[in-house]
């Protein structure tokens, strides 16, 4: 067993040529591209220490490091070739049992890679927009002439819980009619739970959605997006893309 | 097999400051933003066995939270100095380089 | 990018061990005042209650309402700040 092993980082057609002298991998190693006609993995080669180390250290920073550098890669293949990108974490022994992978899983892996030929992701999350500052409610007249500000609390209390009921009812609505908008424009559409983390805006997030788009009605999906947009004051749209198609890979047929 | 089409260019930041919501109801498209990197690179993609155990990614995002919260809480249970009493108390992690 | 952007709490500024518990403490607290509080307009809601114990229940959260905010301001919390992120639970308290 060598120091190295193999970290796999997407499948693409073995006949595509993807600038690989141009990227670095996830240890800033070189990559290479294992062609199994009719699919090959795109790999680079890892110090297997570097991969085992002491995890009690401060992790956090170091799993970010390593999420971004491996979509990196991933996205960089994007615009040369169709992409099947691997989870993260994703390393073997060595390039025969890449190889040996490939081989056992080459109808899974070609049927995937037809599903996004053509074709990527575009994430959109909609977010209820920062409430207007409440207008002062008057305070319900009986309960202050009587002097009892305990029920007048309870009641301002309950006014704005109802108020606040009746917004996420009408910013779910239109969540739902922006769906209705947006779906024909896509080949498939996905509604992933957000792990949020790193989202500053975590609690006001209603949707989270994601889209696979043909690349030739990218520009009708945006101009769509952004109309929902404008259409929607009460609602704030986030958009990003294009990604590689992370959640749209077949699951493997038993 | 043919390669694709030319993608149209990937989004890439506007004005704007991305800490602060653009104005209700305009699109904000924005670079790659953390919380869209984990869902996808952690969550999803095709999920192969692979043979080699990765220490660092093998720890879920609950895990880590807790033991963030933990450790500040209590940074002697992690092995992590004390931070010194006075008006700076050091971050544990601060030392890391951000990214 | 930092620990804290990772784990979604951007906005809490923990200075001390001590004040990491104490937040804590606050948010279980707040927790707590939010279900009453939710219990109580439920009853109201019901109907079951005479005048004389809706205001006792309400003069009760009201003064633990503003003793919550008192709190806050006496160690430096914001209300934002009075969270727990439980990863992919979402957050302890809602919205």
């Amino acid at each position: 067993m060598t120091d190295l092993a193999s970290w796999l980082y997407a499948v693409v057609p073995a006949d595509s040529a993807p600038p690989l002298a141009d990227l670095t991998g996830v240890a800033g190693e070189p990559l290479r591209l294992l062609a199994e006609a009719p699919i090959g993995a795109v790999v680079g080669s890892v110090p297997r220490r570097w991969l085992e180390r002491d995890p009690t250290g401060a992790p956090t920073d170091e799993l970010a490091q390593l999420v971004r550098g491996h979509h990196r890669v991933v996205a960089a293949l994007l615009p040369h070739a169709p992409v099947v990108p691997l989870r993260l974490g994703t390393v073997f022994s060595d390039d025969d049992r890449v190889r040996q992978l490939l081989r056992q899983r080459t109808d899974h892996l070609t049927a995937a890679l037809a599903r996004v030929r053509g074709r990527a992701e575009w994430g959109l999350r909609i977010y209820q927009a920062a409430p207007e500052p409440n207008p002062t409610t008057p305070e319900p007249v009986g309960a202050v002439v009587a002097g009892r500000p305990g029920t007048a609390y309870l009641l301002r209390r309950r006014q704005e819980r109802i108020r606040q009921q009746q917004a996420r009812a009408a910013a779910l609505a239109q969540v739902q009619q922006i769906e209705q908008t947006l779906a024909p424009l896509a080949v498939a559409v996905a509604h992933p739970k957000s792990t949020g983390a790193g989202d500053d805006d975590k609690a006001r997030l209603i949707r989270n959605s994601t889209y696979l788009v043909d690349n030739h009605r990218v520009a009708e999906f945006r101009t769509a997006v952004q109309q929902c947009a404008e259409a929607n004051p009460g609602l704030r749209l986030r958009l990003t893309g294009p990604w590689p198609a992370y959640s749209f890979i077949p699951e493997e047929s038993p | 097999m043919t390669g694709q089409t030319q993608l149209p260019t990937a989004v890439g930041p506007v004005e704007g400051d991305p800490v602060h919501p653009y104005p209700p109801g305009l699109l904000a498209e924005e670079p790659v933003a953390l919380v869209d990197l984990l869902d996808r690179v952690l969550a999803k993609g095709v999920v192969l066995t692979g043979e080699v155990t990765l220490s660092i990614a093998d720890i879920d995002l609950v895990h880590v939270s807790l033991r963030a919260l933990i450790s500040a809480v209590r940074p002697d249970l992690y092995g992590l100095p004390r931070p010194p009493t006075g008006p700076t108390p050091a971050d544990p992690w601060s030392d890391h380089d951000h990214l | 990018m930092t620990t804290s952007d990772l784990l979604g709490r951007s906005r809490v500024e923990v200075d001390s061990p001590e004040q990491g518990l104490v937040a804590l403490v606050l948010t279980i607290v707040e927790l707590l005042r939010q279900l009453m509080e939710r219990q109580a307009l439920r009853r109201l809601e019901y109907g079951d209650l005479s005048e004389e114990q809706v205001e006792r229940l309400g003069s009760t959260l009201l003064d633990l309402e503003q003793t919550m905010a008192e709190l806050r301001d006496y160690f430096g919390l914001t209300e934002e700040d009075l969270n727990l992120d439980l990863g992919p639970l979402g957050p302890l308290l809602p919205r």
